[in-house]
């Protein structure tokens, strides 16, 4: 049972705990894609414990009905001994109403998340018809993009098949040849490297899992971290000061005068600021290389060494 | 000119071009204008884009008549409503954008940064 309870404290530790350092060094996206594998790599470790803990359980469970027992094979005629009393002892129940509640709990862990992306693709793929029909006759735009006829400047891209960027005529005439083949390149980096998959998922546990920040906050993090990523990837073929501009005559045509966001900027956001500082005045990557590399190695190392240890001691000491 | 462009795109816009409603027969013929097609490949067209709420349609004699669900104006702007609104219960379209939205703070900051850049050598 040690391990199992090892397990659990070490999920809460990194789910409750984790947020904050991991913040700090993801903060300014010196290092976007290590941030993004530290996030990733804690969301997955709490998972993975849970997924641990419960089958250790279970796997106790099992155990202690043979040393019992002897007799007791199948779930059914436990729960039939446990029920009239016949076997079961107070640990057992205990045992048993772990493991059946952490089953289940991961049960319809593993359904919602399921459904969630479903719903998404669903969504998305409906998404892109509209956005095929809004675009209509109107000839393709550069790089085979849909071009919408609407006064809002926006660019974004679809998943799925075909995969699709999405660009307003409005963010066509902001943009100069130069920054349109930036922004373009960014939507690509996003779509090659698959992002959308990532983010799925991980807004899906965002929503399911509200209680731990770090589902949420990981989310959106993750998020952004992607956006610096797809910057990174336009910045080396179009250049920092171009990816920064086109960022900049997207959000402030009137280059930087006093002007208030439009009603589709002005809701609460992320990020647009961060990356246009950090493509103008780049952070030194190395620290936060060195600091994440570490974060990861530990968070990698951390559970091979528990499990190591809890299994190791017992046997040495001949438990 | 996207002539041979996907089938319901197709058919959308010569629903449009026809006013908003007309029967399959009807935009059967509008669209052999431009290239062959079978008019149960156009019956079956509408019928989807009705199911996905894109076409409303009410009984006319033995055929239907069909209705596009919304103006093209409405159309384009239902797209960037729902392209727009990531952070609300609409949030499980993913969709990556080139720049998302901005809170105000996040705008004043921006403000800072590009004034820093013009401040001198060290904005590049």
């Amino acid at each position: 049972m040690s391990l199992a309870i090892c397990l659990l404290a070490y999920s809460m530790a990194v789910a409750v705990l984790g947020p904050a350092p991991l913040l700090s060094m993801t903060r300014d996206g010196a290092a976007p894609r290590l941030g993004v594998a530290a996030w990733l790599l804690a969301i997955v470790s709490v998972l993975a414990a849970w997924l641990g803990a419960a089958v250790l359980s279970v796997v106790q469970l099992v155990d202690s009905w043979d040393h019992l027992g002897r007799v007791l094979t199948g779930c059914m005629s436990g729960l039939r001994v446990i029920a009239l009393g016949g076997y079961g002892s107070a640990l057992q129940v205990g045992l048993l109403s772990l493991a059946a509640l952490s089953l289940v709990a991961l049960g319809l862990l593993t359904t919602r998340v399921g459904l969630a992306l479903r719903r998404t693709r669903l969504r998305t793929r409906a998404h892109a018809l509209t956005a095929r029909i809004a675009a209509g006759d109107a000839p393709l735009g550069p790089g085979g993009a849909l071009v919408i006829d609407s006064a809002e400047p926006a660019v974004y891209c679809l998943a799925g098949r075909p995969r699709t960027v999405v660009i307003t005529k409005a963010a066509l005439a902001a943009l100069d040849d130069a920054q349109l083949a930036a922004v373009l390149a960014h939507e690509q980096a996003h779509l090659r490297g698959r992002h959308h998959h990532l983010l799925a998922l991980t807004q899906a546990l965002g929503r399911i899992l509200s209680g731990p920040r770090l589902f949420i906050v990981g989310a959106a993090e993750i998020a952004r971290l992607l956006e610096m990523c797809a910057d990174d990837a336009a910045a080396r073929r179009h250049g920092r000061d171009t990816v920064a501009d086109a960022l900049l005559a997207l959000v402030l045509p009137g280059g930087g005068a006093s002007r208030a966001p439009s009603a589709a900027l002005a809701a609460a956001g992320v990020g647009v600021a961060a990356r246009v500082e950090r493509l103008l005045f780049p952070p030194d990557p190395a620290r936060a290389r060195i600091a994440l590399s570490l974060t990861l190695a530990a968070g990698l190392l951390s559970p091979l060494i528990a499990t190591g240890l809890t299994v190791l001691v017992p046997m040495l000491c001949g438990g | 000119m996207r002539v041979f462009g996907e089938l319901e795109t197709v058919v959308m816009a010569r629903l449009w071009d026809l006013g908003g409603d007309a029967t399959v027969r009807e935009v059967l013929e509008r669209i052999q204008l431009d290239r062959e097609i079978a008019y149960t490949t156009v019956l079956s067209t509408m019928e989807n884009l009705h199911r996905k709420g894109h076409l409303t349609r009410e009984r006319e004699g033995k055929a239907f008549r069909y209705r596009t669900a919304l103006s093209r104006a409405e159309h384009t702007a239902g797209l960037m409503r729902e392209a727009l609104s990531s952070n609300d219960e609409d949030a499980e379209t993913v969709l990556t954008h080139f720049v998302g939205e901005m809170s105000a703070a996040d705008l004043d900051r921006l403000r800072a940064v590009v004034a820093r850049r013009g401040e001198g050598p060290a904005g590049r």
